[in-house]
């Protein structure tokens, strides 16, 4: 089974094509908004995996669970092969709709087995 | 040199003759620490070696070198492969798995010398993207997450839904 090697979730992230290192921008803590519901254009869950000697080869399940601040969950699937010694899986998320303020939670899970969380403060401004 | 001269001097009997390689791997091993490749790859990466003049330059030794039971131009061949091992771009991609696949003895040479380049970038972290769209994507609202200008005093920036360059007003 691939462990974990990081884990974090931003508003975008680049891989650079020549020396394929990743950039990861706006790293999501905390979200002010004056109104709600309001729509979060972008979110991005960029995971790194690192292969065990049994993985090769082998069909995996990565799924992002999210948690919105009115206890809504959405899980999100992305299967993958260890065929290289490390990988990573990004999952892109465009609208997601946030119904209020709260705390909104990303988890991870591969093969359905909890492997790690990101909690984003999602604040109303007041007036 | 330009771009160009390097291209043709990589096609040379001259610059194949000062290799002297027994096997692909030792072939790969000193394409490395080649000269001409570390060139190549600099001109690449800074956009004076466009894709399309590669795609060009292997077209024309494909046809200059067509018939005959070996390719003479295997080495030109394998310096490309050599370049792109370290190169994650589409064409890289397309390249060396193109070459990897060929089963001929005419490109036996260059063919061995992108699998072993291919089994170089195994070694190296791969990257899987997916993109997902909320199931629910009727925005019934749209503004701009604010930024705290002065949070002790409850003060912040808030744009119009108008101005935000990641919002549309349903």
């Amino acid at each position: 089974m691939p462990t974990l090697e990081y884990f974090v979730v931003a508003e975008s992230v680049s891989v650079d094509q020549t020396t394929n290192t990743v950039s990861v921008f706006h790293i999501l803590e905390e979200i002010h908004a004056p109104v709600f519901p309001f729509v979060l254009h972008r979110l991005v869950a960029v995971v790194h995996w690192n292969t065990e000697s049994d993985d090769a080869d082998r069909d995996f399940q990565v799924s992002v669970l999210i948690v919105f601040p009115d206890g809504q969950r959405k899980e999100f699937n992305q299967n993958f092969r260890m065929i290289r010694s490390r990988l990573r899986t990004i999952a892109n998320f465009i609208g997601l709709q946030i119904p209020q303020p709260g705390t909104m939670t990303v988890e991870i899970r591969l093969n359905g087995v909890h492997k790690a969380s990101h909690t984003i403060d999602i604040r109303k401004i007041e007036a | 040199m330009t771009t160009n001269e390097l291209l043709e001097r990589i096609s040379s009997v001259d610059f194949e003759s000062g290799l002297v390689a027994s096997t692909p791997r030792v072939l790969r091993q000193m394409l490395l620490r080649c000269k001409e490749v570390r060139t190549l790859r600099d001109a690449y990466d800074a956009g004076c070696l466009p894709d399309e003049q590669i795609r060009s330059f292997v077209n024309r030794l494909l046809g200059e070198g067509a018939g005959g039971d070996r390719f003479p131009y295997q080495t030109a061949l394998a310096v490309i492969a050599v370049m792109f091992e370290s190169r994650f771009t589409q064409f890289a991609d397309e390249y060396l798995n193109d070459l990897a696949r060929i089963r001929s003895d005419r490109f036996w040479i260059a063919a061995r010398v992108a699998r072993q380049c291919l089994d170089s970038r195994v070694t190296r972290i791969g990257t899987d993207i997916r993109q997902f769209s909320h199931p629910s994507t009727e925005v019934q609202m749209t503004v701009h997450w604010s930024t705290p200008a002065d949070p002790q005093n409850g003060q912040y920036v808030v744009c119009e839904a108008s101005e935000s360059p990641y919002f549309q007003v349903a």
